[in-house]
């Protein structure tokens, strides 16, 4: 093996030129299926994490509806026409359970049982409408990070404080320590101190969401123990819909809701994208394994005289044909390490241009991958040249002349 | 104890499916152990194609050819490479070094290839072999800074680094100027005597048969001639190593 890389080695260094331009060639292939590779990894990412980031992956309900009220007074209740009557979804009253059963998941890693329900904010004369969600904020944390996203005051729910979008504390002219009024769907109405606002980067949040302690929503809304809905984040968010399908057959009397399929365009979108990047990564791939071929046919041309010499000096077939493969992969890995090189430094000219709205990160693991890739190739396409000179006359060398 | 080292039985070699060439025909012939034999003949007579199958690079459409006891006939391309290797030394009228490495590392080339790596003890030896041949103070040289006479005695070099039983050179001296090509000669006679080696050396030049043991003469793919130099008068056989052959001299 030895003396098959010495010769590997030397062929290639005396045709410098040959060699050094096939692997500024690889290196090229490489550098691009990093870029290209890295850059719609990222700017995937930065799509999928703006639509579901800060939002719950699997969303569980109750599966039942149930009548509040019947707009026909004439009509009893029991007796119910389609149009008549106001219904909403049932709440959850057995949420710790599922909770507890949930937790015991190995892909969940936010598990928030959440109450929700709308109200009126009076304030100076204004009326806003506005989202409560009553949650325990450490589980909530997980979910909507609101601790980290606080813009003023401090992230604190309890009793009667509530955190509220920076948005609504602006329209609504409310600073932290200030109070307001929430006027309940059933009449009543309860003071509410201001603990902070939060910016979740999502307008319609900003401008219609409070965020109370759960307990204290359930007393408001005079729902006992219960909860509306049951927000769930998963380690995978792509594999939401593996997982929601799962507990759609285990849980009962719950209606399991995951963010692909209220998505389904944005993965289209994507997963087009995706396929447009594979099919470009394949024919950078495949034209580095025909530039790797034709320079090492040449060679084998080139060499014929060589060849012949060491195979009538006893060099066997096998040997012949191990030399060329071992070019190839020396092709491959050169090539594949120049790559490695340029593909950095091109995604870190992009990200120091200034405004963009993301940054293209890169996986070690899709580098060498991509790596191991072309260097593969690189035997590939050595393949039919070491069979050429495997096959070589070495009289044909020989002769005189 | 038999004094044969290569014998070849009614070796016959034909080229091409449709229009086949005889290279050649019938030919039987002999070849004892230390023996230092030329070839001689037209192009075209067969004297490359002979020395090819004796070196195991081709193998007899029919014959037998048998190197000491071993069949050469039947062996497979890898049991041919090896054989090769161990026993056989080629000296090629281009020299044929290659030209990627030094002069001390293309006479390794053989040793690399039967053991697949270097060894430092096959390394003094090729230094030893090139002192033999007069370059010791040229080893380091790349194949391709050394003049033409270089190359050869460096090719010479190579052959002989296995330890060969047999030496096999194609007009070693076909294009080395008239000095070059007496160092080579004497060179090649000298290894002969001191290390005993056969050898079989394919010819035009007049000077080199005239000074072999034996002289096999081939014309249309059969031996026309063969006979020890010692048994004729020396103009006799400078006579009959004229281009066109004894017989035709003599009756002229």
């Amino acid at each position: 093996m030895k003396f098959e890389l010495k010769m590997a080695l030397r062929f290639m260094l005396s045709g410098k030129s040959q060699t050094l331009f096939i692997i500024i060639g690889i290196a090229v292939g490489v550098a691009v299926q990093i870029f290209l590779g890295s850059l719609i990894t990222s700017l995937q990412d930065s799509l999928v994490d703006e639509t579901i980031g800060n939002s719950a992956h699997i969303t569980l309900k109750s599966s039942e509806d149930v009548v509040t009220r019947t707009l026909n007074a004439d009509v009893s209740d029991d007796l119910l026409f389609r149009g008549n009557a106001v219904s909403t979804r049932k709440n959850i009253d057995n949420w710790s359970l599922i909770v507890d059963e949930l937790a015991g998941e190995e892909m969940v890693t936010a598990i928030s049982p959440t109450l929700q329900g709308t109200a009126l904010v009076r304030s100076g004369g204004i009326d806003r409408s506005v989202q409560i969600k009553g949650v325990f904020l450490d589980e909530a944390d997980l979910i909507y990070e609101i601790s980290d996203r606080m813009v003023t005051g401090n992230p604190l729910i309890e009793g009667n404080t509530a955190v509220i979008g920076s948005t609504l504390a602006q329209d609504m002219g409310l600073e932290s320590g200030d109070n307001f009024n929430l006027l309940l769907p059933n009449g009543g109405t309860v003071r509410l101190l201001v603990g902070g606002a939060f910016d979740l980067q999502n307008e319609a949040a900003n401008s219609s969401l409070i965020f109370m302690d759960l307990r204290r929503t359930q007393k408001l809304f005079n729902t006992g123990d219960a909860v509306s809905s049951i927000e769930v984040q998963i380690r995978d968010p792509f594999e939401a819909d593996l997982i929601a399908g799962k507990w759609k057959e285990s849980l009962d009397n719950v209606k399991v809701e995951d963010w692909m399929e209220l998505n389904q365009q944005l993965l289209t979108a994507l997963s087009s994208q995706s396929s447009s990047s594979y099919t470009i990564q394949f024919f950078v791939i495949l034209s580095i394994t025909l530039g790797i071929a034709s320079v090492l046919a040449v060679s084998v041309i080139q060499k014929s005289k060589e060849i012949g010499i060491l195979k009538a000096m006893g060099t066997t077939k096998k040997s012949t044909s191990r030399i060329f493969i071992l070019q190839g992969l020396l092709l491959g890995i050169l090539g594949s390490f120049a790559g490695i090189g340029l593909g950095i430094l091109l995604l870190g000219s992009f990200n120091s241009v200034e405004g963009l709205s993301f940054s293209i990160t890169y996986q070690w693991r899709n580098v060498f991958l991509l790596a191991a890739i072309a260097t593969f190739a690189g035997a590939i396409a050595s393949v039919i040249p070491a069979k050429r000179s495997a096959n070589m006359n070495p009289m044909e060398a020989i002769k005189n002349g | 104890m038999d004094n044969t080292l290569l014998m070849g039985q009614n070796l016959v070699r034909e080229y091409g499916t449709e229009v086949i060439t005889r290279a050649l025909d019938d030919v039987s012939v002999k070849l004892n152990v230390k023996e230092f034999a030329s070839i001689i003949g037209q192009s075209g007579s067969g004297k490359s194609t002979l020395l090819n199958m004796l070196g195991a690079l081709d193998r007899p459409t029919s014959g037998k050819l048998l190197f000491r006891d071993k069949d050469l006939s039947g062996m497979n391309d890898l049991e041919m490479a090896q054989f090769r290797n161990r026993n056989i030394g080629f000296i090629f009228q281009f020299h044929h070094l290659l030209p990627e490495f030094t002069a001390l590392e293309n006479v390794l080339l053989p040793t690399w290839i039967e053991s697949g790596k270097a060894d430092r003890k096959r390394e003094a030896r090729a230094m030893e072999l090139l002192e033999l041949v007069g370059l010791k103070d040229r080893m380091k040289n790349m194949a391709t800074n050394l003049s033409g006479g270089q190359q050869q005695r460096v090719s010479i070099a190579r052959a002989l680094i296995n330890d060969p039983n047999l030496v096999l050179a194609d007009e070693p001296t076909g294009n080395l100027d008239s000095d070059s090509t007496d160092q080579v000669y004497e060179l090649l006679r000298n290894i002969n005597r001191d290390l005993g080696m056969s050898f079989l050396i394919v010819t035009h030049d007049r000077h080199i048969a005239e000074k072999s043991d034996r002289v096999i003469e081939m014309k249309d793919g059969r031996i026309i001639n063969d006979y020890k130099t010692k048994d004729r008068l020396p103009e006799d056989l400078w006579e009959c190593l004229a281009p066109n052959n004894c017989k035709h001299r003599r009756t002229a």
